[in-house]
């Protein structure tokens, strides 16, 4: 079974001090994807949820350290997200990426040529690829899942 | 000869007209063989009759055109579900071949005798050659398009192992029982190739264990092809191009038959002993009617056995004499005549096997047969395991110790699971190197190389195996030097003992040949970024092309017109593919100083500054904008193609200078939309309350504005030389804001431009387009940039560079020039003055705004200052032109300062 | 018909010396035809050439063949037009054939930006009577009907530079007849000698190191590819030059259909078929920079994709083999040939991609340099001084693959 949803992502970036970034206060209904060690995402459940964790951010860091960056990002990136049991084996098809057994992981690396950021979470996948690309990656979804007899179900938001 | 049915009957395919049944067990070989064919292809060089050797899918023998597809290995492939076969080579017909009095003119074409004839008269080789191309080739290049949909699929298994035979199986079996998550591979259906006995049935038990563990794998007609960096192991089977990433490598690819050399080693009915066992053993097929073997290794007694049980039983033969050593005839039938301590040293026929001599004791006897099948030791398959490097892979089996027997290589294949590190291959039970017979005998059965070819090539002085096999393209053919890479290393070293020009030559990749298509799959279709305003230009019919990995629109039907919207009235344009970054930190200033020619530090809060990238040679990398925005920190922009490169030049110049900046690229999150045109102003004030006169947004200035309920970063730009304003916007809104902008604009008859407009319009204003008026090593003083320069700050990138070349003469500059007459040169017209050829136009249009052509070129003038007149020749004719200096258009610029 | 039976010796074997009028670091095809002009031009036959592998194991052995002379400066557009001309006759000058054959070589544009850039080619190949010309697409079909014009139904062929004399060769046979041209006439080529160092006398080379000792010369010169830096670090030189690796692939021999020689810079592949019948495939250089000679599936893949776009025909043929050389890069992309601030010391480098198809000019400017210890004009503007000179000769477009 599979099924593959396109929708816009939330995501917050942020940019400060290793300390810093290690310091940011827990934010409700956000995983947080540590790219590197001075830059955080933020990635929220539902667009609101960014805009509210953006501010959040912001005010946090006015206070700890004023030389930060939070930048709103939701516009940058597409989210797909693969559920079912075979996701993990669509994504294989897409990616070099090896996917951890321990869920949920977050990972970095080249989906369907371009860079994307991976949340592997238990039963689904989702993935963020730059949003300039979500044609090109949602034809090459549509590409591997192709004569697939399983019921793949692809929605594009 | 062939009389057994097919075992089940069922599927048939076409071969040349003819109608050739097959069962659920044939190969096409072996369904041909069955139906009486015994020419199966033509030799290269020499179109020599070729039949069934091997029956491993490692000699050139079977080689023919499937479905339309060239070389394909007929002795692996299984018969079902193809539907027509026809042999490669052969003129007019493989049966019937006229190109086989090439033997007879053998004497003719010793080693390289390319090399040394046709040299003149000189018109004679291009006729040659025109006839070489006629007849060269394995197989016509297939005439059907292919539209192969295969995909890729990546695997990240522990332990790969490639080969599903005793010991590859029993590799695999130890790892997944130490709890390794395994994937094996086999080129063929486990155990197909062996006949029904206890090997077989071992590897029964072997698979159906290995089998049982849940973090198991089998992929089966699944070929490993290459052992790349990583590891990487790319795997083809039907379904998909398999990358699998293993940890370690348990390479059990097994070993060949050793290929012998004496004359008539090639004649149809000279058999590998593999390849016969296998025809009777499991094809049901007798090799032929009377029978000689050949072997001195307990495996070939094997063979004989199976052979003698099978051709005899079916009554289609038997097996007449055994040449043996005498410690095995022991091991011969009774009935069978035993020939001990004898050597096969020719065999003979005209066409096809009919007597060998054997040469023992002294004596020679000829033998009437009409197959001879060898086993006279093993040659390691390696070429997988020799192109692995630092991998951590392991051979186990007859690839590592050839010849091992069955125990042993299930032994070798359960101790690679606890190796931690490769041990040398124990010295195998394998007798010394080949031994390379008389002068005739062909070595390499896919180039029709001889023994004597090699020695002339040793006398001529080609004497090391990598000169010897290019100047005799031995191993070069389709085998890979499956069968003959033994015997060169061995006339090398035998010549040359221990020197390096006996060194094995490069295993290089692939290790069994590939379709492209195949290696090509999942790579088809290449990345194209699309801006946020993508479905809108395509909606509204826009000519979309790429510029660079985007997808962009050239116009949207009509440049004039789009043209004169700009000029005259007020146009959009979608902007979004700039490379755009946010830059802040403690140390942003720092670094935006050093990389930017231009002063930064002295920006006050909504101002921006054009500048340039330039690389530490001094020469441009690009060009975009600097812009201070209200807490301090920076918005930056690159053009669209410098947007990836420009991000590594802002990273790794803060890594090298150790500073603390943060960067975040906006590229996509953040589009960008330019309004320009003289009614800009009354455009955006349709839209937005907030104020956008030369007080509030002074050229050089941006601010944040509501633009029809969008908040937008609202940058005064210069390219196109009209009053422009790039609305920096959040991508989910452009839609609503080009909408917005687009009924608004219909009051002053508003059109979208696009890349062909650009071109012009900003050609009229002398900008120059990075990449296509500049090379890679030009100066911004050579194009009239100095202004963007500031020598007078200590340190940037390119200054010490730019130092030294304020001191040399110019001798080349880009110069603007007019032409006068009823057209525009070509972009890339050549530039004469004076009669000397002086350089060339890059860019190129005809002004609507001056009536006449303008173009910008690259002028050599070494002697001093540049000519004033130009005559540029392009593929028409040629125009005439005068420099002229600074922009065509507007040169005060008063009209884009408004 | 004497040549063709006889078995004359082309490459004998010698004992190294311990002093030479002049030494050649690097048996691949610029040593070896350094060293033959200047044994036959020159007289100078007092030479030894030292490979440390077999001759043409680097670069000249692992190209792809193609020669041309449609370059984009008028510097090496008579460069190479003059070693163009000297492959013409290459073979019956050195009595060894080179297997030359005309194709006509097309440059494709797949975009306006490349079909300006082409016909700037052919415009600026005509002022130096070099035969190319702009072709449209309707043009380009019939030139060579194999091709898909669409590519793929992704980048649209819009027309291409067509040089008409541009075509393929042996590739070692250049190498072997250099090398027999030059032992007959007294030259020495050794192989399996590595320099392991150099020797200087008060700032001046006077000759080379080798496990077997030392050998004094009156002139040394580095006709090394990729590894000329590790040559050059032995004087102390610092050169402006960068190793990459170049890939390459061969498919299995089938009946020739394709005469042309076919390049893409968009598609950054080029694409011959042999008269064997073997399909031969390169691409542009790996980003980045290495010594290593081992193949990636990365190019195998990419590569076959674009070569199925231009091709469909291809798509079910076989890959039978894949190389990897390296390619010694200069900033300019052009070589890198003359004097070097050492006395003594000559550099014959910066081939990059460029370097097959130079071979014969290569070699012969050097041995007049090296003799008459004058630069030649034809390579005047491709010394070591010209990058601190701001007098780069600009190839960047032109030498991109090969």
């Amino acid at each position: 079974m599979l099924s593959i949803e396109r929708a816009h992502a939330a995501v917050v970036a942020c940019f400060a001090s290793p300390q810093a970034l290690d310091t940011l206060p827990v934010q409700p209904g956000t995983h947080r994807c540590r790219v590197a060690p001075d830059e955080l995402l933020l990635v929220a459940a539902t667009p609101e949820l960014a805009g509210v964790t953006e501010r959040r951010a912001t005010e946090h860091f006015a206070a700890a350290e004023p030389d930060a960056l939070v930048i709103d990002q939701s516009d940058g990136w597409c989210a797909f997200t693969l559920r079912g049991d075979e996701a993990d084996n669509v994504f294989a098809q897409l990616s070099t990426v090896p996917l951890p057994a321990r869920r949920p992981a977050f990972l970095q690396g080249a989906v369907a040529g371009g860079s994307a950021k991976i949340m592997a979470c238990d039963g689904y996948i989702e993935l963020f690829v730059p949003s300039t690309l979500r044609h090109h990656v949602a034809s090459r979804l549509q590409d591997v899942c192709r004569g697939r007899t399983d019921g793949a179900a692809l929605r594009l938001a | 000869m062939a009389t057994a049915e097919p075992r089940s009957a069922g599927a048939s395919f076409e071969f040349e007209g003819r109608t050739i049944p097959s069962g659920a067990d044939d190969t096409i070989a072996s369904a041909l063989f069955r139906a009486g064919v015994r020419t199966f292809s033509r030799s290269f060089k020499y179109h020599r009759r070729r039949s069934l050797y091997c029956l491993s899918g490692d000699c050139p023998n079977c080689l023919m055109t499937v479905d339309g597809e060239p070389a394909v290995r007929t002795c692996v492939t299984p018969a079902a579900s193809v539907r027509r076969v026809a042999r490669g080579a052969g003129w007019p017909s493989a049966d019937r071949d006229a190109l086989s009095i090439l033997w007879r003119l053998r004497w003719l074409m010793p080693v390289g005798f390319y090399y040394k004839s046709m040299i003149r008269p000189r018109w004679l080789f291009p006729i040659a050659e025109r006839v070489i191309r006629r007849i060269a080739g394995l197989g016509p290049v297939p005439r059907e398009p292919s539209e192969s949909a295969k995909e890729r699929l990546n695997h990240h298994p522990d332990v790969l192992v490639i080969g599903g035979g005793i010991a590859g199986l029993a590799a695999a079996l130890a790892a997944a029982d130490g709890g390794e998550r395994v994937l094996l591979v086999d080129e063929g259906a486990i155990g197909e190739r062996i006949a029904p006995g206890a090997l077989r049935d071992r590897i029964g038990v072997l698979r159906d264990a290995f089998a049982r563990h849940a973090s198991a794998s089998i992929l089966e007609r699944a070929t490993a092809f290459g052992i790349f960096e990583g590891p990487l192991v790319p795997v083809i089977d039907a379904d998909f191009l398999h990358l699998v990433h293993p940890a370690r490598i348990v390479v059990a690819t097994g070993a060949v038959e050793r290929h012998a050399v004496f004359p008539g080693n090639d004649l149809p009915g000279v058999w590998l002993g593999r390849g016969a066992s296998r025809l009777a053993g499991v094809h049901g097929l007798s090799p032929g009617r009377a029978i000689v073997v050949a072997t001195n290794t307990a495996e070939g007694l094997l063979h004989l056995d199976v052979l003698h049980r099978n051709v005899t039983r079916q009554g289609g033969g038997a097996v007449v004499a055994a040449v043996v050593p005498a410690s095995l005839a022991s091991g011969v039938p009774a009935g069978i005549e035993v020939i001990a301590d004898g050597t096969v040293v020719e065999a003979s026929g005209s066409g096809a096997l009919r007597s060998v001599v054997v040469e023992a004791a002294g004596r020679r006897r000829t033998l009437r047969c009409d197959a001879l099948v060898l086993s006279l030791g093993l040659e390691p398959r390696d070429g997988l395991l020799r192109q692995a490097e630092f991998e951590a892979v392991l051979g186990a089996g007859d690839v590592a110790r050839p010849g091992c027997s069955a125990e042993e290589a299930e032994d070798d294949g359960r101790r690679t699971a606890g190796a931690a590190v490769p041990e040398p291959a124990a010295a195998s039970s394998q007798s010394s190197a080949p031994q390379l017979g008389s002068a005739e005998g062909f070595v390499c059965l896919c180039e029709d190389v001889a023994v004597e070819e090699f020695e002339h090539a040793w006398d001529e002085g080609y004497r090391s195996t990598e000169l010897l096999k290019r100047y005799s393209t031995v191993t070069m053919g389709a085998c890979q030097g499956a069968l003959c890479h033994a015997h060169l290393k061995a006339f090398v070293r035998q010549r040359s003992p221990g020197s390096w020009t006996g060194s094995p030559t490069r295993a290089r990749p692939p290790a069994r040949t590939v379709r492209l298509e195949d290696l090509a799959a999942g790579a088809r279709v290449p990345l194209e970024h699309h801006t946020s305003l993508h479905e809108r230009h395509v909606a509204s019919g826009a000519l979309m092309d790429w510029a660079g990995t985007w997808k962009r629109p050239s116009n949207y039907g009509d440049v004039a017109q789009e043209y004169r919207a700009v000029r005259e009235r007020v146009s959009v344009m979608d902007v979004s593919t700039l490379g755009k970054y946010r830059v802040a930190g403690p140390d942003a200033t720092a670094l935006l100083e050093h990389i930017y020619p231009c002063h930064v530090g002295d920006l006050k809060p909504w101002r921006s500054r054009y500048t340039l990238l330039l690389n530490e040679a001094g020469y441009l990398l690009d060009d975009g904008m600097v812009c201070k925005l209200g807490d301090g920190s920076y918005y930056v922009t690159f053009t669209s193609s410098g947007g990836d490169g420009a991000e590594s030049w802002l990273r790794d110049w803060t890594d090298e200078r150790g500073l603390t900046v943060h960067i975040a690229n906006v590229t996509a999150s953040r589009s960008a939309i330019n309004v320009a045109g003289p009614r800009a102003r009354e455009l955006l004030s349709r839209l937005s309350s907030d104020a956008c006169d030369a007080q509030a947004i002074p050229y050089g200035g941006l601010r944040e504005m509501v633009v029809a309920g969008v908040n937008c970063l609202v940058i005064r730009v210069a390219f196109v030389g009209e009053l422009s304003f790039e609305l920096h916007h959040a991508s989910r809104q452009s839609e609503a804001l080009w909408d917005s902008l687009l009924d608004a604009g219909r009051e002053f008859d508003m059109l979208p431009h696009g890349l062909d407009a650009l071109k012009l319009l900003r050609l009229e204003k002398g900008h120059i387009l990075i990449g296509q008026d500049t090379d890679f090593d030009t100066t911004p003083s050579k194009v009239g940039l100095d202004f963007a320069v500031k020598m007078s700050k200590p340190d940037f990138v390119g200054r010490t560079a730019l130092e030294r070349i304020a001191k040399l003469p110019r001798e080349r500059s880009l110069l603007p020039m007019t032409f006068a007459g009823a057209r525009a040169p070509e972009e890339g017209a050549q530039l004469f003055a004076d009669g000397a050829h002086v350089g060339n136009v890059t860019s190129s249009r005809w002004s609507p705004a001056l009536d006449c052509g303008v173009a910008l070129g690259w002028v050599r003038h070494p002697d001093g200052a540049p000519p004033s007149r130009v005559m540029a020749r392009d593929t028409i004719g040629h125009t005439e032109g005068v420099v002229t200096k600074g922009p065509f258009y507007d040169p005060k610029g008063e009209r884009l300062r408004a | 018909m004497p040549g063709l039976l006889s078995r004359d010796v082309h490459l004998p074997e010698r004992t190294l010396a311990s002093h030479y009028d002049v030494i050649v670091i690097g048996g691949g095809g610029h040593g070896l035809a350094t060293a033959y002009y200047l044994a036959k031009d020159h007289g100078v036959r007092n030479v030894a050439v030292l490979e440390r592998s077999y001759i043409g194991s680097g670069g000249t052995g692992r190209n792809t063949t193609v020669l041309r002379a449609n370059y984009k400066t008028p510097e090496t557009i008579k460069f190479y037009k003059a070693s163009f001309d000297l492959y013409r006759t290459l073979s019956a000058e050195l009595d060894y054939h080179t297997l030359r054959s005309e194709r006509g070589l097309l440059w494709m544009a797949h975009s306006e930006a490349q079909a300006n850039s082409q016909r700037e080619r052919a415009l600026q190949n005509q002022v130096y009577d070099v035969d190319t010309v702009y072709l449209n697409a309707a043009e380009v079909h019939e030139v060579c009907p194999q091709l898909d014009m669409s590519c793929g139904g992704r980048r649209p062929i819009w027309g291409a530079a067509y040089h008409l004399p541009g075509g393929i060769i042996r590739h070692d046979a250049v190498v072997w007849g250099y090398a027999t041209a030059a032992s007959r006439l007294g030259v020495q080529v050794h192989q399996g000698v590595p320099v392991t160092g150099m020797v200087m006398e008060k700032g001046r080379c006077t000759g080379v190191r080798t496990p077997s000792g030392v050998i004094s010369a009156g002139a040394v010169v580095s006709a090394v590819g990729g590894y000329v830096t590790q040559i050059t670090d032995m004087v102390g030189l610092k050169i402006p030059i960068i190793t990459h690796p170049l890939q390459a692939f061969v498919t299995q021999s089938y009946q020739p259909v394709l005469d042309r020689v076919v390049a893409s810079a968009d598609l950054h592949i080029y694409v011959s078929q042999s008269a064997r019948g073997e399909m031969l495939v390169g691409a542009e250089i790996d980003p980045y920079t290495s010594y290593s000679t081992r193949s990636t599936f990365t190019f195998a893949a990419s590569t076959a994709a674009r070569a199925i776009d231009l091709f469909p025909f291809m798509a079910k043929l076989r890959l039978l083999r894949q190389w990897t050389g390296i390619c010694d890069m200069t900033p300019d992309y052009s070589p890198l040939l003359g004097p070097t601030p050492i006395d003594g010391f000559y550099l014959s480098t910066g081939w990059g991609t460029w370097g097959f198809k130079a071979i014969p000019i290569g070699g012969k400017a050097m041995a007049e340099l090296v003799a008459t210890k004058r630069v030649p004009e034809i390579i005047a503007p491709l010394g070591l001084d010209r990058f601190a000179l701001d007098r780069c000769v600009s190839e960047r477009a032109s030498a991109g693959t090969h």
